[in-house]
């Protein structure tokens, strides 16, 4: 058996492959292993990728070849790879490239492969057959009109990706232009890497670009790099947000860093309906219906303008009815932004056959290096419940008992003291309980803000937050994931989860921004010891670990009421 | 060829050569010497030397693989063959590679060129010197050749053949000339042909039946086997003169017994018939029946348990540990709690391997039935010190016992019904097999068919099953599946080698079917299920290592250093990395004992290369229970782990060593209440209920051990002078010597109202009816006696009971029977009296409106002979209502008298709206 110590990389025959932080090795290692595996999860040590033939096939649709990914882990691997991996890559990847498919001059789309059998094989598949017109000879096919997403779709699930060659029906045109002074007065350029990834996506206008998915963890610049890719199409587009914070500082960025003005562009969204050359939409607003067996009425929007660009922002949450629409719009270039390609529904194949492969990583040295990477440090806070309440707690029912564990009157100290300690701190108080934020905003003297806040307000108060004007915050999570949050550097969670594992992870992420270099963000979870907070605290500890957070353990002294770390 | 003739023909320089290359001291020669007495000094020096095994098998050594390709190659053929045959078949006529080649090799000393043809024309041969066969060992499948069966004869049997048997015309008479002279002949597809047709009518018998058994035969199977099972020996000249004389059939193997002579016909003899005779001009890949023919790629699914064989065991034990597990009566583990097992397990696996595995544990007493549940001895743990071993012992155990034998479809004799005394000889079978693989190059795939086949006559003839013949139970398998078994399964199992089946679904087939085609249900399966599983194997490093050492020792396997290979087995990593979500990831040589120390308090989640486990509360809260304590755990974690350990692992187990022991739990006997502590303290001063406290609750309450005899208990404290209160018990004596009984109050009611019943009687009869025992009781219970019971009451009570529940009873009897009656009693009525019935007998509507209501209602009053009202519709469609008496109906006709009109009418039933029954 092969053994080489110092090497990084541990591939197993589940296809799971470990990446071991402390070798010499880890970071070459991770950036080869990032080129054709998903990273599953980062706890400290160990960080866990995972090759699929997703993963294999962005590989392939980026360039690299089998031998070229084995080559890659045999440098990297400490022991023998796996006989059956080895199998796996070369079959997966062989299969990228064997069906292409291109456009005639008559307009018709064609499928086509070197391999007959290959063509067979599809051909005698029943959800294909509904969609393809005729087969021209042994070597070719043609797609029935307007089913080029929904044939792509139909192939991938049967193991054959398609390389979409068949180009983009053009927009109409956008005059664009980003500045070099922003309107705020300050210098402004893309990144190196941001242009890289621009170029990668573009391909100069080739029917080889135009059409993908740029993997970028937050806080890399996705609304600047969206921005470079309008430039370079420099046609009518439609932007599709998260939510409407989220559209507003797409909106905001383009005022700020573009020529476009405000006749450019328009809002689309709840309480706007504003189309023009650069439409900003949510997905929220796309899937909106009132009765659950109606049609989405605003699903049109896709088809009201001639869009030549369609940019998908944090593409992994693209709800999937939405993906409908997607697959009737392949004529159009599209544009997805990520932080992660896994998909907690795994439509990850819908989304590299209907937006297009990942086209693009950045390198994670290149965020590290610049500060960009949200560096946190997560404390979880356990604090006694009081003994007056202890018998309330266990006599109450479940709902109840996670409310008293939630609103634990000892946690206020405990927050007094965290503020104390952040004085210069931007802080964000995060909570459940309406009676309890507001107890804390009388006791703290700062703003709440809750699902029922206007809008208007809400960005006012986040304006005050961002400048320094406000240097705490209180925020209910009561209104589901509807609710942006602005950027901190400390966030203290008094009560409540965020939503899903992965949802959690990445707020934080998102909402964490060391104030300076070299400093660390710091995220404190109060929990009630013993009790159902600590419970649900614990499945949280397991999610931040393995998103690579560095995690540490308080409890808090009831009688001292010091947090003196045990 | 001879080596010393071949010696003195070749130059100094060669022969100069030859010393240098086999390190062999050269001879002190006198400077005056001239060449040619030089020459053959050293010729003569090198003679025996060449011969001597030690310096043949260093030089051998040397030499590369193609080099030792040509080697085979001649070897399989006899160590002589004509140079053309070896330019066409071996160098594809490239001369010039020839010449380099052959040259290089006799430089080495080890082939030469005999030019003969002086002697006869063309007759240049090139080969080997007879010494060196001794030291070649051929595999199996490359024995049986023409040339090699002929190199074993004498020359004078040579000549026998060539002169008598194939009428050959020679002129030479060295042995090398005649072996390559007959294998010219007979490799020759025309001659060959004529020849065999040219045989005599019963030899050529013979050798049809050696054809038909695919050229390989025991030698009694050829005789006849008579009506009686007795030998036709006649036959046997025929085949004493097939061996002797013609060259086509050779024995193989000889045994005491000549009866049990394995018989051959040469395999390119047999190769050349079967294809229509074809000449055989095969070369030496394709010679190669068993590894992988050059045109196919390696396998693409590729098994090697070598590196999570032994870290199974520990979770095997770990489970058994962790997990009540019960024996079985018959001493073995149960089929579920062995599936159970099975996704702890490394990939692939069946869970035949997890019932090996726990036969070698049971053999080794590691593991102990103890109360019906199987418990881990002290042992096992030591035992895990020394990986390697840990190996040897394993080893050692399958190849001698005879508790697995592959030749069953379940492996396991033990917990079986099955007496392994009719199956194989199964150590023998796998010492054949392992000395089988081991002369295969260890680099190579190998056809498991094609093995399997050639070792099928040795089989035959070296492991006869035990027992008689006509004795092969349901359960014996052929030889192929019992050898697939040894190679798929548990030398698979053991990591000695890697399979590489075609495909998944064989994965679990392998090995582990009754027959080739019969599945464990008997039901032929489809013609491509009776298909053989074709698959094929190689030696992983271990195996190379074990099967280089002396394996039939297993004692000494790792006792020496191989030179090719890393001793493996090392298991001597104590390290692992701990996560801060609660995994443990441990490299693939963590030691042994560590490992099972993690699995102790920590659940297995993979195990691949590395293995991950996980920390949770309940897998703390287990290892806890077992005796382990928190900070013994921690304390093993911070010394094995690599780096600091994380706060959520530490807070982990602080907190659940800390909670271990909050809540208690248990099972108590009896329990004796006081209501006075002193009384409590009294009683616990006691020895014979100090001896069976089990805890003591509020100075209230003692909770006595789970076997304590409660009854017994209490009447010793009645002895003792507590008046216990034994609840749910009956009968107790009073320390004034009486009875007090409980009774139900039901119990009560019955003896009182048995009592009353009693005096009813005596007073009836006038005299006592029972005894005088009985007597003070009765007077206790007399209606007019001042005791609180009144007895009439209870008596009336229970009568009124009794009485009720006859009634009852007799209501349900007279009930059913009345319905039962009462149903052929209206029956008979309506028969004999048409009045007996109202109209309200009638079941349906009363009037009716709907068309099968009317037909009911028709039907009933002609029946019945009742009168209807009917509204009807005219055929002028004018609405009449008539009172009719129905007579009969007809099809769709009512015929009814009608009493006003005095006349019988006839009504279309379809145009009757309403009848009504008056």
């Amino acid at each position: 058996m092969v053994y080489k110590p110092e090497n990084p990389v541990i591939v197993q025959s589940d296809r799971s492959i470990l990446l071991e932080t402390n070798s010499p090795e880890f970071e070459s290692a991770r950036d080869a292993l990032a080129s054709f595996a998903e990273l599953i999860k980062s706890p400290e040590h160990y960080h866990t990728y995972r090759i699929s033939p997703l993963s294999l096939w962005n590989a392939a649709s980026a360039g690299l070849n089998a031998e070229g990914i084995i080559q890659k882990l045999e440098t990297y691997s400490k022991y023998d790879i796996p006989q059956n991996i080895l199998q796996d890559v070369r079959d997966y990847v062989a299969r990228y490239g064997r069906l292409k498919m291109i456009k005639e001059e008559s307009g018709d789309l064609i499928l086509v492969s070197d391999d007959e059998f290959l063509i067979t094989e599809i051909t005698h598949n029943r959800m294909v057959q509904q969609l393809i017109e005729v087969q021209l000879d042994k070597r070719r096919v043609q797609v029935k009109h307007g089913m080029r997403g929904r044939i792509k779709q139909a192939l991938i699930k049967i193991g054959y990706p398609v390389e979409d060659l068949a180009g983009y029906i053009e927009g109409d045109p956008l005059d664009l232009r980003v500045r070099e002074i922003t309107v705020a007065e300050r210098p402004f350029a893309l990144r190196e890497y941001q242009r890289d990834a621009v170029e990668v996506f573009y391909a100069q206008g080739s029917s080889h670009g135009g059409s993908g998915v740029l993997v970028l963890p937050c806080g890399a610049g996705k609304t600047i790099i969206g921005i470079g890719v309008m430039e370079k199409v420099r046609q009518h587009t439609l932007i599709l947000a998260t939510n409407i914070t989220a559209l507003r500082q797409w909106r905001d960025e383009l005022k700020d860093k573009t020529s476009l003005t405000d006749k450019d562009i328009g809002e689309y969204s709840g309480e706007v309906k504003d189309i023009r050359p650069v439409t900003i939409t949510t997905y929220q607003i796309l899937t909106y219906r009132k009765k659950k067996d109606d049609e989405f009425v605003h699903m049109e929007l896709f088809n009201l303008q001639n869009w030549g660009l369609i940019v998908y922002d944090e593409v992994h949450l693209l709800p999937a009815p939405v993906f409908r629409a997607v697959a009737d719009i392949q004529g159009k270039r599209r544009l997805g932004l990520t932080a992660t390609l896994v998909r907690e529904d795994g439509k990850e194949d819908d989304v590299f056959s209907l937006i297009g492969p990942k086209k693009y990583d950045v390198p994670w040295k290149v965020l590290e290096k610049q500060g960009w990477i949200a560096k946190a440090l997560c404390t979880e806070i356990r604090i006694p419940l009081p003994e007056a309440k202890r018998l309330e707690y266990a006599v109450a029912d479940a709902k109840a008992k996670f409310r008293i564990a939630s609103e634990n009157p000892a946690k206020f100290t405990v927050v007094r003291n965290l503020i104390e300690q952040h004085s210069d701190d931007n802080i964000l108080i995060i909570g459940q309980y309406i009676n309890q934020l507001q107890l804390l905003a009388e006791q703290f003297d700062a703003p709440i803000i809750t699902g029922k806040t206007p809008n208007k307000d809400r960005e006012r108060i986040y304006g005050d937050f961002k400048n320094g004007v406000l240097k705490r915050l209180i925020v209910s999570k009561v209104a589901n994931f509807a609710i942006d949050l602005p950027d901190a550097n400390v966030a203290i969670q008094v009560s409540g989860t965020f939503g899903s594992r992965q949802e959690e992870a990445q707020r934080l992420g998102r909402i964490l921004r060391p104030k300076s270099e070299g400093n660390f963000a710091h995220f404190y979870s109060l929990v009630t010891k013993d009790t159902k907070d600590q419970e649900f605290a614990a499945n949280r500890q397991l999610f931040l670990t393995e998103q690579g957070y560095r995690y540490k353990i308080i409890i808090e002294n009831s009688e001292k009421g010091d947090n003196t770390p045990v | 060829m001879k080596l010393k003739s071949i010696l003195r023909t070749l130059p100094y320089k060669t022969l100069a050569d030859i010393l240098d290359f086999w390190k062999i001291q050269p001879p002190t020669l006198d400077d005056e010497l001239k060449e040619k007495h030089r020459q053959i000094i050293v010729a003569d020096y090198l003679y025996p030397r060449l011969q001597n095994r030690q310096f043949f098998e260093g030089a051998y050594a040397k030499l590369s693989e193609e080099d030792k390709d040509v080697i085979f190659f001649l070897a399989i053929h006899g160590g002589d063959l004509e140079k053309e045959e070896v330019l066409e078949r071996f160098f594809n006529g490239d001369a010039k590679q020839f010449d380099d080649i052959v040259a290089q090799l006799s430089s080495k000393g080890f082939v030469f060129i005999d030019d003969l043809s002086d002697e006869e024309v063309g007759a240049v041969l090139v080969g080997l010197p007879e010494p060196y066969l001794r030291y070649i060992e051929l595999p199996s499948y490359w024995e049986g050749y023409l040339g090699n069966f002929l190199k074993d004869l004498s020359t004078q049997q040579l000549k026998t053949m060539a002169h008598t048997g194939m009428k050959l015309q020679l002129d030479s008479v060295k042995k090398n000339f005649l072996l390559s002279r007959i294998r010219k002949f007979l490799l020759n597809p025309a001659k060959l042909k004529e020849y065999i047709n040219g045989l005599p009518a019963n030899e050529r018998q013979v050798f049809n039946t050696l054809l038909e058994r695919k050229g390989v035969c025991v030698y009694r199977d050829l005789l006849d086997v008579g009506y009686q099972k007795r030998y036709d020996h006649s036959k046997a000249d025929y085949i004493n003169n097939l061996l002797a004389v013609s060259g086509l059939v050779f024995t193989a193997v000889h045994k005491p017994n000549k009866y049990n002579n394995l018989l051959m016909i040469p395999r390119d003899i047999y190769y050349s018939i079967e294809n229509k005779f074809k000449p055989d001009r095969r070369s030496l890949k394709d010679l190669d029946t068993v590894s992988l023919p050059g045109r196919e790629s390696p396998p693409t699914i590729v098994l090697d348990n070598s590196n999570s064989f032994l870290r199974d065991i520990v979770v095997f034990v770990s489970f058994i540990n962790r997990n009540a597990v019960r024996t079985l009566s018959n001493g073995g583990i149960g089929k579920n709690d062995l599936k159970k097992l099975l996704p702890l397990m490394s990939a692939n696996k069946t869970v035949k391997y997890v019932s090996f595995i726990a036969l070698f544990l049971i053999n080794k007493k590691f593991i102990i039935g103890v109360g019906g549940q199987w418990k881990i001895s002290n042992t096992f743990i030591k035992w895990l010190e020394d990986s390697q071993e840990c190996y040897q012992d394993v080893f050692q155990y399958w190849l001698e016992t005879s508790e697995w034998n592959e030749e069953l479809v379940e492996g396991n004799t033990v917990h079986t019904e099955t007496s392994p005394s009719s199956l194989v000889n199964i150590p023998e079978m796998r010492k054949l097999v392992l000395k089988n693989i081991e002369i295969i190059p260890h680099d190579r795939w190998i056809d498991f068919g094609a093995f399997v086949e050639s070792l099928l006559p040795q089989i035959e003839i070296d492991i006869p099953k035990r027992g008689s013949q006509l004795v092969l139970e349901r359960n014996n398998r052929p030889n192929t599946l019992v050898v697939e078994s040894v190679i798929a399964e548990t030398m698979y199992w053991l990591g000695l080698v890697t399979l590489g089946p075609q495909n998944n679904r064989d994965i679990g087939r392998l090995g582990n079917r009754l027959s080739e085609a019969h599945e464990r249900t008997g039901k032929r399966l489809k013609a491509e299920g009776s298909q053989k599983l074709r698959f094929f194997f190689k030696l992983t490093d271990l195996g190379s290592f074990v099967l280089e050492g002396p394996y039939l020792e297993p004692q000494k396997l790792f006792e020496r250093q191989s030179r090719k290979v890393i001793t493996p087995l090392n298991y001597d990593i104590r390290e692992f990395t701990v996560q801060p979500n609660l995994e443990i990831i441990t490299p693939p040589d963590l030691n042994l004992k560590s490992f099972y120390h993690l699995n102790e308090f920590a659940d297995i989640k993979t195990v691949d290369v590395m293995s991950t486990l996980t920390i949770s509360k309940e897998s703390l809260r287990e290892g806890m229970d077992k005796g382990l304590r928190g900070e013994d755990i921690l304390k093993f974690l911070n010394e094995s782990s690599r780096q600091r350990l994380p706060d959520t692992v530490r807070h982990l187990i602080s907190e659940c060593s800390d909670k271990h022991g909050e809540v208690n739990m248990g099972f108590a006997g009896g329990y004796i209440k006081v209501d006075d502590p002193i009384l409590l303290e009294e009683l616990k001063s006691q020895k014979r209920i100090r001896a069976v406290i089990k805890d003591i609750v509020d100075d209230k309450l003692i909770l006595l051990d789970p076997d304590v005899n409660v009854k017994k208990l209490a009447r010793e404290l009645q002895r003792l002078g507590f008046m216990p209160q034994l609840d749910s018990e009956q009968v107790h004596l009073t320390s004034e010597g009486r009875y007090h009984l409980s009774l139900t109050k039901e119990d009560l009611y019955y003896l009182l109202g048995a009592l009353q019943l009693i005096l009813a009687v005596e007073e009836e009869l006038g005299t006592s009816v029972t005894d005088d025992r009985v007597a003070p009781l009765l007077e206790r219970l007399k209606p007019d006696s001042d005791s609180s019971y009144n007895l009439h009451f209870f008596a009336e009570t229970i009568a009124k009971g009794f009485y009720k529940k006859f009634r009852s009873a007799m209501k349900k009897k007279i009930g059913e029977a009345t319905t039962k009656y009462k149903k052929q009693v209206s029956r008979l009525i309506t028969s004999t009296s048409p009045r007996a019935l109202s109209k309200y007998s009638f079941s349906g509507p009363n009037p009716s409106k709907k068309k099968s209501d009317i037909k009911n209602m028709i039907d009933f009053a002609i029946d019945n002979s009742f009168e209807l009202e009917i509204k009807y519709l005219k055929s002028s469609d004018e609405k009449v209502e008539e009172v009719v008496e129905p007579e009969s109906v007809d099809s769709d006709k009512l015929y009814a008298y009608c009493e006003k009109r005095d006349s019988y009418s006839v009504y279309r039933l379809d145009r009757i709206q309403q009848t009504r029954l008056l």
